[in-house]
């Protein structure tokens, strides 16, 4: 124990002195008293503290002055005088000296102590590597990483005759650069295969290394640390990630193709038969009996809807197909649009529509555009017993806009709330409120494409009002 | 049927769909000007019309082509470039008419030298107007160049 070797060198330190106190009474030592008090000095200092060392120092310097008053004369007083002043001299240039030794040496073994406690203890697996590339010193997660059980199992490998490190790399690191290597695929197989390393892990591991060059004063190589973590885990997730977008990505292509195929090719079945009874309409009406027009009728008019449907469909299977890139949109400028496009809607049931000052936002403009004219479309069909009154503006905070479109027509019931979004989902009769019942959810999908969410307030009777919010945040 | 000119207006209609075929005979028939349509079902029967080849040896030359782009055989692309190529075709009016709407289509159609290009509308009352259209433009409108 580290007090015990102290106690041991400073029994033996304070016992010299006292013989050579003794010695220096009855003898009185010339010039070289200094070569004996120097004794207790270097004993102390052996396994001693600093204090140790300069408390024998003093108490030297007390007991050479000391022994100059005891010690019995016969010689010249001045030579004695120097004598010890010489002898004071070089005991305490010896003392500072040592103690310097000590407190370097204490340094370093503070120092020593850090390094391997940073070492040994680190989670990152840690290699020191001499400049011929051997394996000189491993941590414990080191030895974890690599399913090594006995240290001198791994000194076989070398840096340089690591095949998973590029030539490039290893030449870089010769001339003294830090590299900082990611996913280096390590194939333990492999490396079992060909005797160079004894562990129990399998298969190939992805790790990230940095390799670090140690320089002595002279900038000369010293040798290497290697740091090493691993990152197979991070990386299967990564490719697992991969593989599931690419997958997602495949499906959405096919099921656009698949919506674009069955829409495009069911139209030339549809087209003969909206044509052809709308041709038997044309030729024989009122010239079969009632029913034979009444007949006729329902199968014009069920081409027809199915017509819709198809395009309804087409368009609402586009919207995340084909994605136009994101502008900036003076919405503004496209209601001015947008009313232009409703014009004879508007005109037939004499609507004002009204907007407050609307921001300009990043998005996709024909989509959006779509989204006001079906909601507004909306209002104007939905319509009360009042002219119709329709009112749009904005409101915004850090994270998105909120826009409303506000109508005086004949209102939703809150039950139906949810339901109105969702395709095809019809709340009236047909013949006086054409439609499939789309438009709401083609509004539900643009908004959902730009980070919004849309919902509406209403009560039967007492007009609505659509909100919904485009994100301000660009992905 | 009102007689605007003597001889009735030779029309080739170039048409795989036997239901488009039959309509598009019920809309030239409400027309104004008297025209006689000639249907083939192919585009290799169409060059062999043109040619006057096989049963077609008594076959009048057709003072306007109602082409469609997706036939059997030959394609009405194919039909297209080889009438415009040929001294004795070209002249002759080529009005595409087709249900596709591709961009690419309407390019190729008018780089080949289509005289014009007519998508099919779906519905049904729009087509007999467009019929009407092409028949009121190119039989009426127009000046077709005589044959010699």
């Amino acid at each position: 124990m580290e007090s015990k070797s102290r106690y041991l060198t400073l029994l033996g330190a304070y016992l010299t002195l006292g013989i050579v106190f003794f010695i220096d009474l009855f003898i009185p030592l010339g010039y070289a008293l200094w070569m004996f008090y120097f004794i207790p000095i270097v004993f102390s200092s052996i396994n001693g503290k600093r204090k140790d060392v300069f408390l024998i120092a003093i108490i030297s310097s007390v007991m050479i002055w000391g022994g100059f008053f005891l010690a019995s004369g016969g010689i010249d007083m001045i030579v004695v005088v120097f004598n010890r002043i010489i002898g004071l001299l070089v005991l305490w240039v010896i003392t500072i000296l040592v103690s310097q030794r000590k407190s370097i040496k204490e340094a370093y073994q503070i120092n020593e102590y850090q390094f391997r406690t940073v070492f040994e203890q680190s989670p990152i697996g840690k290699e020191i590597i001499d400049p011929d590339g051997n394996i000189v010193r491993i941590n414990k997660a080191f030895m974890n990483m690599f399913g090594i059980e006995e240290q001198d199992e791994v000194y076989k490998l070398s840096l340089f005759g690591n095949p998973n490190i590029s030539s490039e790399v290893l030449e870089k690191i010769r001339h003294g650069i830090s590299i900082n290597y990611e996913e280096v695929q390590f194939n333990f197989d492999e490396l079992k295969k060909n005797k160079l390393l004894k562990t129990h892990r399998n298969g190939i591991a992805y790790l990230h290394e940095v390799i670090t060059p140690l320089f002595d004063s002279n900038k000369k190589i010293t040798g290497y640390l290697l740091q090493v973590q691993d990152i197979t885990s991070k990386k299967k997730v990564e490719m697992n990630l991969k593989k599931a977008i690419s997958d997602l990505e495949t499906s959405n292509k096919e099921l656009e193709r698949f919506a674009y195929v069955a829409s495009h090719d069911l139209q030339e079945p549809l087209r003969m038969i909206g044509s052809y009874t709308q041709l038997l309409a044309k030729r024989y009406r009122g010239k079969l009996d009632n029913d034979a027009d009444d007949f006729i009728n329902f199968a014009v008019e069920g081409a027809n809807r199915m017509r819709q449907l198809i395009n309804d469909l087409l368009t609402y299977s586009r919207i995340t197909s084909r994605i136009n890139p994101y502008i900036l949109v003076n919405c503004n400028d496209l209601m001015v649009n947008v009313v232009a496009n409703l014009s004879a809607q508007i005109k037939a049931s004499n609507a004002v529509i009204t907007y407050n000052q609307l921001p300009v936002i990043f998005a996709d403009e024909t989509q959006i555009m779509q989204l006001f004219q079906n909601l507004i479309s909306n209002a104007i069909k939905f319509r009360g017993e009042y002219q119709p009154e329709i009112c749009i503006s904005c409101s915004s905070n850090d994270i998105e806009w909120i826009f409303s479109v506000k109508d005086n027509g004949m209102g939703i019931e809150s039950i139906y709330h949810d339901r109105i979004f969702v395709i095809f989902q019809r709340l009236n009769n047909r013949e006086n409120y054409p439609g499939t019942g789309i438009g709401l959810a083609i509004c539900k999908k643009i908004v959902e494409r730009h980070g919004g969410r849309i919902w509406v307030e209403s009560n039967l009777n007492e007009g609505a009002i659509f909100y919904f919010t485009i994100s301000k945040i660009r992905e | 049927m009102s007689k605007l000119q003597e001889k009735p207006i030779e029309i080739l209609l170039v048409e795989d769909n036997p239901g488009d075929v039959r309509l598009t005979i019920e809309a030239f028939k409400e027309g104004k000007v008297c025209n006689k349509l000639n249907i083939v079902e192919d585009g290799a029967e169409a060059m062999a019309y043109l040619h006057h080849e096989g049963k077609y040896s008594d076959a009048l030359r057709p003072d306007l082509i109602l082409l469609d782009l997706n036939l059997p055989k030959k394609d009405g692309r194919e039909v297209l470039a080889e009438i415009k190529n040929d001294l004795n075709l070209k002249k002759i009016p080529v009005v595409i008419l087709t249900t596709s709407q591709a961009e690419q289509d309407v390019l190729k159609s008018y780089e080949l030298n289509a005289n014009c290009y007519v998508s099919k509308p779906v519905e049904f009352n729009q087509f007999l107007n467009v019929i009407k259209s092409i028949e009121d433009f190119w039989l009426s409108v127009v000046k077709l160049p005589s044959n010699l």
